[in-house]
């Protein structure tokens, strides 16, 4: 048996999972189920919906019913922290979020290692069970994520079909790309090194069938490009062949910058802390706005009362050619000067906090792509198996859950919000157009 | 123009701009005004009382501007009302959308109390 004939001949394939927890028992699902993976947000309740449905959240614009795994498996429910994650999947093309208590990493395990799934597996019914794989000293129970609903449940669900989804995400693509600068250019190519994965094992097939190597040469080369896959460097002064020894070169490249780049920082504590800090740019206009307001409300009051004064004085009774006469005409004229000026200045004032409307909406939507990157980002880490360091210093979650439901008000893809100057329509625009319209 | 007892709603999500908004409205001489932050809660005011006047801003959570306005011309109990739309959405294709749904008439943000006078006699002539 030839070196080709004997890799060939053990059915093996690589899975490659993502895994997550729920209690002390670790998951997992294969990568190409998962759409995303998002931190916790507030679910909504939906009446009338089934029972197995725990609510709804808002993606994006999408409403997407969302399930607690925990309830699924009959495991005691556990509030949520901040390592909750909805992992948004598709089930029989329903895209479903499912409530886990922490996202850990990628992995890829060969299937020989998975073994058949015992009757019971920590008391969760067998039946959304594919088989159990080892890692180490690890156990890993692999669900079969077709069956975590049955068809009469799948029926049921009101969400988004994995057709609209990817028109959405076609459209969230275009949108992410327009609006991106020079980091988001930088993710995407990053995206890329996943298809590279792919490749990378499409290659080592062909090149057991077709290449002539010896068996020494081709399993040095096979085991490190796997290793480079599962999280280990390349030693420097390694050389590889050919076409695959550049792509396996190119991938740890990659991994080595996205270390240095500090992903996983980034991604856990830098992005959450700019959207904070954006919500709280809005709140604090907001605030100095409706100040602003309550002063201007107070001194238009006040305004009124010196018009009561202005037909006071003109009440006084004076004798005509005397000085008296001047003075209260002059009181009279003045008044009423002084106070048309400042009624038009504090209306003027008035219109100009529009800007807290306008910057308001301009800072959401910056939040959002915020968050799209984030979100884009962590997949991304756990594609090149970056393990997710969980700072002790939790992220403030009514906070976050704030900013989720700032989020949903930016929901509307095709507005775009206040124009920037010299772009859009202004007004006399909008009248001609209007007259065009009414005839 | 329309007559100084006249019930206006005003709706916007952003607190400040109904604010600014019903002192505006004020100014011209209304004081009888309400106010709902989306458009679900619009809807559920302008069905249950009886209003003369909608002004409403058009990207909002839940029930936007744009649907609010096809719903309330949808009703033949309020199909005749007047709605305004006060927004940032600056597109031409934005009016014309509003104006087939029904708008009666539509200001660009940011605007002043002039503008606002001015449509609103254009409107009620």
């Amino acid at each position: 048996m030839n070196v080709s004939e004997e890799l060939r001949s053990s059915e093996e394939r690589i899975l490659q999972l993502v895994s997550f927890n729920l209690g002390s028992e670790e998951f997992a699902v294969d990568i190409l189920k998962i759409q995303e993976i998002n931190r916790m947000t507030e679910i909504t309740k939906v009446p009338r919906s089934p029972e197995f449905v725990d609510g709804v959240i808002n993606l994006r614009g999408k409403v997407i019913p969302v399930i607690d795994l925990r309830k699924r498996f009959g495991l005691p429910e556990q509030e949520h922290g901040k390592n909750t994650r909805i992992v948004v999947m598709d089930i029989q093309r329903k895209i479903v979020g499912f409530v886990v208590d922490s996202v850990s990493e990628v992995l890829r395990i060969s299937s020989a290692t998975v073994e058949a799934t015992p009757p019971m597996v920590s008391g969760i019914d067998s039946e959304y069970i594919r088989g159990v794989g080892k890692l180490d000293d690890r156990l890993l129970i692999l669900l079969d994520v077709n069956k975590m609903l049955s068809s009469g449940e799948v029926e049921m669900l009101d969400g988004p079909s994995v057709e609209e989804d990817i028109a959405t995400s076609k459209a969230v693509t275009t949108d992410t790309a327009k609006l991106g600068n020079e980091k988001v250019t930088e993710y995407r190519g990053m995206a890329g090194m996943v298809e590279v994965n792919r490749d990378i094992e499409k290659a080592i097939d062909e090149m057991s069938s077709k290449v002539e190597l010896t068996r020494e040469d081709l399993q040095k080369l096979v085991s490190h490009v796997k290793g480079i896959l599962e999280g280990n460097f390349m030693d420097e002064d390694l050389e590889l062949y050919g076409d695959l020894g550049e792509l396996a070169k190119f991938i740890n490249e990659t991994k080595k910058s996205l270390l240095q780049f500090d992903a996983a920082e980034i991604t856990d504590k830098d992005l959450p802390e700019a959207s904070d800090q954006l919500t709280s740019i809005v709140e604090a206009t907001e605030e100095a706005t409706n100040k602003i307001l309550t002063d201007t409300e107070e001194l238009l009051e006040a305004q009124g009362r010196i018009a009561k004064v202005v037909d006071a004085v003109k009440a006084i009774k004076v004798n005509k050619n005397t000085k008296g006469s001047e003075s209260r005409d002059f009181a009279v004229t003045e008044l009423k000067e002084i106070s048309d000026l400042a009624n038009a200045k504090l209306m003027d004032i008035m219109s100009a906090c529009n800007f807290q409307d306008l910057t308001g909406q301009r800072i959401q939507k910056i939040i959002q792509l915020v968050k799209r990157i984030e979100s884009k980002l962590m997949m991304i880490i756990l594609s090149f198996n970056i393990k997710l360091q969980e700072k002790a210093d939790s992220v403030d979650e009514s906070k976050i859950n704030k900013e989720k439901e700032m989020l949903a008000k930016l929901e509307q893809e095709e507005l775009k919000g206040p124009q920037k100057k010299g772009e859009g329509v202004n007004q006399s625009d909008v009248d001609d157009l209007l007259n065009d319209l009414f005839g | 123009m329309l007559d100084s007892s006249a019930k206006i709603l005003v709706v916007d999500d952003f607190s400040t701009m109904r604010r600014i908004l019903k002192n505006m409205l004020k100014q011209l001489g209304y004081e009888n005004t309400d106010e709902a932050e989306d458009g679900n809660q619009a809807l559920n005011k302008i069905k249950s009382g009886s209003y003369d006047f909608i002004v409403t801003d058009w990207n909002m959570p839940n029930l936007d501007g744009l649907e609010l306005c096809k719903a309330v011309r949808a009703d033949a109990a309020t199909k005749d009302i007047p709605i305004l739309f006060v927004t940032a959405e600056a597109q031409k294709e934005n009016v014309v959308t509003a104006v087939q749904a029904g708008a009666s008439n539509y200001i660009v943000k940011p605007f002043t109390a002039e503008v606002l006078k001015e449509k609103m006699e254009k409107i009620f002539g």
